[in-house]
């Protein structure tokens, strides 16, 4: 602080430093013509002449003030000038400013932290030329289909004829996304996320290679073509940055492809990780699988047209859609959406409540900090007044006093910038993987911008009616009052008690908040997902089709593999499967049940989530069977097909009657076989623990209807989990030396990872809740020890007439817990109106749970009665005589 | 104080316009004109005197520059601008007519 008030004296010194010197010249040498003139005309000693000159003269520096005054209004002059008084006078109470301005940076920091993000992730256009214009397509089912998905891929006819038919787009582009393995070179394999392109994409998003050319529409004939653009990280990291790429070819799934371009850094879509982007060979001419959903749509807006103007022109083709293909598009239709929300649709109400609940926080530090300035112009009443008797007018009082809380403001804003920094790191560290666009988040102009805002409107809120209220000094009253402790302050203690009781309100709400984040989290982690995570080791694995083309290889692989993992020392049992709880949701897929009709149009589809497992797979993951058997060894290629059922498909299309011994067939399966159910397992958590159980159905990989692309395998172990890695990747080496273990981790950590959302607004829910109640806390005791302060001769009459300690700590207390009491009650109605907005984020949990608002209510007037003990223990402890004395 | 009368309010900017008519004056030289022009009546207070001169410098009837006294010392000299005669005569014209107006008052019967 000491050198922010020299150097701001510095600043004004310089701008006043002429005027102010030519006027104490002016003045002195009137003061010196005077005292010659006195000597000359009356004979004066010259000493006696320069006193009587002086008498003369009167208060210099009252009439410099009244020259000041006279001059125009200097305003950058005063400001400064006040700063610098207002540093120094914050100098002389340290514990003030400190608090202040570590509340004020607390507030301000949080608020700069969250908007940081909310600007990165929500704010910022998406980087594409045009961006605005940019949308994308998903197939929509009605919710009673029972495949209800906000975002459900296209088939390639649904793209060729909404491409042909519609008018409102300039560009449609389709794509599909692919893991591929990489196995040039004497690198290792690496597995990698990749795109299949229609020749427009790249055309539509507006971007352009960095290094040769991006994919066109001659690159993509049907069948596709052998180039691919490659991603700049996997240019750097795996081929070095070679610059002579162009026209090398690469191997991806055991096949070569041709350099064409490599993307300049930062582009990445579909997804983050996307590197590889190769043809995807449609054929517009075959418009026959109408049913074949794996296509992503991006389009571009043509000139002119809005979003809902082209979801107007989408309607309308869909319900000509309907006439033409009852059987398919009843029930079923394409649905548009900008871009924009696509990629951060999931966490915008979540960013929106984390930056109104900062907010919420920084209101409470303004009206903390308002409390303290209250407080401390009550003691400073003597020093206001005396500037006010000293011809200080109102107008400049008030002027004063806002530079200071400008001075508290700015150091707290400065302050909350180092703040708002660390908090964005951690809140990125917290939320990594939640948060899409991550990279975007950055601490810009525009966040600083944001910040300075905020400290001024900051400075405004908090010192508005401490200034007001300090500017009304009415300067006999005070002097002659002279400090006494009498009762001038009546209505400032008023305003705090507002202030304070606001406090205790906006507190309750955001305590609400998180006690109803921390109880949903709860009931999220008591949900059983149905397997037991814990030492359970995953290790992921894809078959590349080029060495494992057909299913036999395929399967008589996975089975070796099973058995040699098994081998492996502490491994209790091995299996696997084509998708992954909590991790991979299997897709979804038709099926018919043998002996019963098709379900007509718009009738909820027989479907299920269709999963290819190895045998054990419930006794590794600790599945319960509901009845029958799981897959054996046995129930291989050669033998008769078998499948089993989950609980909900049971119920749901075998009412009360056992699935086993009904034969299904999958819709994908090219051989159209029959399959006798064996087993009923139980439920299991899919898509995540807050997700409804889904219908699914198992198949063994050793009988597939296709050959999945990636395998999980799962490994009960006893002991570490994660010690069997090494061990495991060396099993798989030994089997084939080009095969990656694409990701190997414990299940209990990727349990952990699913929760990351709803633990990072939990957290930062949770940590905004501790420092209002804490604020809240602080404030109660500043008002309630600053009332025992005031009324120590009063407390002490009462003791001396005979009040018990009792009565008198009761008397302190009951004046704060009355504030608590207001507050809370203003607190839950505030709660009641705004905790809705969360709802989206609640699990299991109503955003008005009583049990939890009445926690938030018990909290709240615990910590208020706490925050009231230490004055009241104080005023039960003054001795009456010397209270008494002290005036 | 007897021997000496109050200034109106609003007088000052007329003496202090006045008395720069002669020519350019110090500030002390200012309240000096005035005293020995009124011989010793008129008395203008230093605190009124500078902040008149800084507001009538701010309005353009005067202007200040630092030159040398006659006693050879750096000294701040006001000298009337253009705008400042005018203001004089408007001044003056305004005196005359309020004095005049008061004379009248005080000789009726």
């Amino acid at each position: 602080m000491k050198w922010l008030g020299r150097s701001l004296r510095r600043i004004a010194g310089l701008l006043r430093r002429a005027p102010e010197r030519e006027m104490d010249e002016e003045m002195r040498l009137h003061l010196e013509m005077e005292a010659e003139e006195l000597v000359r005309t009356r004979g004066l000693a010259p000493e006696e002449a320069r006193r009587q000159a002086a008498i003369a003269f009167g208060g210099v520096e009252h009439y410099k003030e009244a020259v000041r005054e006279a001059r125009p209004v200097r305003p950058l002059e005063d400001l400064l000038r006040d700063a610098s008084h207002g540093v120094r006078s914050l100098r002389r109470s340290p514990g003030f400013a400190a608090v202040a301005v570590l509340t004020l940076a607390l507030g301000i920091g949080g608020t700069a932290a969250i908007f940081s993000v909310v600007r990165g992730v929500l704010l910022r256009p998406l980087r594409y030329p045009q961006a605005e214009s940019l949308v994308t397509v998903w197939s929509r089912f009605l919710p009673e289909s029972g495949f209800d998905f906000p975002t459900f891929p296209v088939a390639p006819p649904e793209f060729w004829d909404y491409r042909e038919e519609n008018r409102s787009l300039a560009e449609l582009a389709a794509f599909s996304t692919v893991g591929v393995t990489l196995t040039d070179g004497e690198a290792e394999p690496q597995r990698v996320q990749g795109a299949m392109v229609t020749g427009n994409f790249f055309h539509t998003l507006g971007v352009d290679a960095a290094l040769g050319r991006v994919l066109g529409p001659g690159d993509d004939p049907p069948g596709g073509s052998r180039r691919v653009v490659l991603g700049d990280g996997l240019w750097r990291t795996r081929y070095g940055s070679d610059p002579d790429i162009l026209g090398r070819s690469v191997i991806v799934d055991g096949e070569g492809f041709e350099v064409v371009g490599v993307m300049p850094p930062g582009f990445a879509y579909p997804s983050g990780e996307t590197v590889v982007w190769g043809p995807i060979g449609l054929d517009p001419a075959n418009r026959s699988n109408r049913g074949a959903h794996f296509l992503q749509l991006v389009g571009r807006l043509a000139p002119g047209v809005s979003l809902s103007e082209a979801r107007a022109e989408l309607g309308t083709l869909m319900s000509i859609w309907e006439s033409e293909y009852p059987e398919i598009h009843t029930g079923h239709f394409l649905v548009l959406n900008s871009m924009m929300d696509d990629v951060v649709g999931s966490v915008r109400g979540t960013l929106w409540v984390l930056l109104g609940a900062v907010g919420f926080v920084l209101l409470i530090a303004c009206a903390n900090v308002a409390s303290l300035m209250l407080g401390r112009n009550e003691a400073r009443r003597q020093e206001l007044a005396v500037r006010v008797a000293l011809g200080a007018g109102r107008r400049r009082l008030i002027q004063q006093l806002l530079t200071d809380s400008l001075v508290l403001a700015l150091a707290g804003g400065a302050l909350g910038v180092a703040l708002a920094w660390a908090g964005m790191r951690a809140i990125l560290s917290l939320g990594a993987g939640t948060i899409p666009r991550a990279d975007a988040v950055a601490l810009d102009g525009a966040v600083l911008l944001f910040a300075l805002g905020v400290t001024l409107l900051t400075a405004l809120l908090f010192g508005l009616a401490p200034a007001l209220r300090g500017g009304a000094q009415s300067p006999g009253a005070a002097i002659r009052e002279g400090g006494r402790g009498g009762t001038g302050g009546r209505g400032g203690t008023r305003l705090r008690s507002g202030l304070i009781v606001a406090e205790v309100a906006l507190a309750v709400v955001l305590v609400a908040g998180a006690g109803l984040m921390i109880r949903s989290f709860e009931r999220l982690t008591a949900v059983d997902a149905g397997f037991r995570p814990e030492g359970l080791l995953m290790a992921q694995l894809a078959l590349p089709s080029r060495d494992y083309g057909d299913i036999a290889s395929v399967a008589a692989f996975h089975s070796q593999l099973a058995t040699r993992l098994g081998a492996l020392p502490g491994v209790v049992s091995v299996s696997g499967a084509s998708d992954l709880p909590l991790y991979e949701a299997p897709p979804n897929v038709d099926f018919e049940i043998e002996g019963m009709p098709p379900t007509g149009p718009g009738q909820p589809a027989r479907s299920g989530d269709l999963v290819f497992a190895l045998p054990d797979y419930p006794a590794t993951m600790g599945i319960r069977m509901v009845e029958g058997r799981f897959f054996t060894p046995s129930d291989d290629v050669e033998a008769p097909r078998v499948a089993v059922v989950n609980r909900t498909a049971a119920r749901m299309f075998w009412d009360e009657r056992s699935p086993i011994g009904s034969r299904i067939r999958t819709a994908g399966d090219p051989d159209r076989a029959w399959s006798t159910v064996i087993g009923v397992i139980e439920d299991v958590k899919w898509a995540g623990l807050d997700a409804e159980h889904r219908q699914a159905y198992y198949m063994p990989v050793a009988q597939p209807a296709w050959r999945p692309s990636t395998l999980y395998y799962t490994l009960r172990v006893a002991g570490d989990p994660l010690a069997l890695g090494p061990a495991v990747r060396r099993s798989v080496a030994e089997m084939d030396r080009r095969l990656p273990v694409i990701r190997l981790s414990e299940m209990d950590a990727l349990v952990e990872e699913s929760l990351a959302r709803p633990r990072f607004v939990m957290v930062l829910l949770t940590l905004f809740g501790a420092v209002a109640l804490s604020l809240g806390a602080i404030g109660i005791y500043g008002v309630v020890s600053y009332a025992v302060t005031r009324r120590r001769r009063e407390l002490g009459i009462r003791m001396a007439l005979g009040a018990g300690r009792g009565s008198t700590a009761g008397l302190v207390l009951a004046q704060g817990m009355r504030l608590a009491l207001v507050g809370v009650g203003l607190g839950l109605v505030v709660a009641f109106a705004t905790t809705r907005l969360m709802a989206g984020l609640l699990y299991g949990v109503s955003p008005t749970d009583p049990l939890t608002l009445a926690a938030v209510c018990g909290v709240l007037l615990a910590a208020a009665a706490g925050a009231c003990w230490i004055p009241a223990r104080r005023a039960v402890r003054l001795d009456p005589v010397a209270a008494l004395r002290i005036e | 104080m007897t021997d000496r009368a109050d200034l109106l309010q609003g007088t000052l900017d007329l003496l202090i316009l006045k008395s720069l008519v002669a020519g350019p004056v110090h500030g002390w030289g200012i309240s000096k004109r005035i005293r020995q022009l009124s011989e010793g009546v008129l008395e203008v207070g230093q605190g009124s005197l500078y902040p008149a001169l800084y507001r009538l410098a701010d309005r353009g009837w005067v202007t200040a520059e630092w030159g040398e006294s006659a006693g050879g010392r750096r000294a701040k000299f006001y000298t009337l601008t253009a705008v400042g005669r005018r203001r004089l005569e408007e001044e003056r014209a305004s005196w005359r007519l309020f004095s005049g107006a008061v004379e009248q008052v005080l000789e009726a019967t």
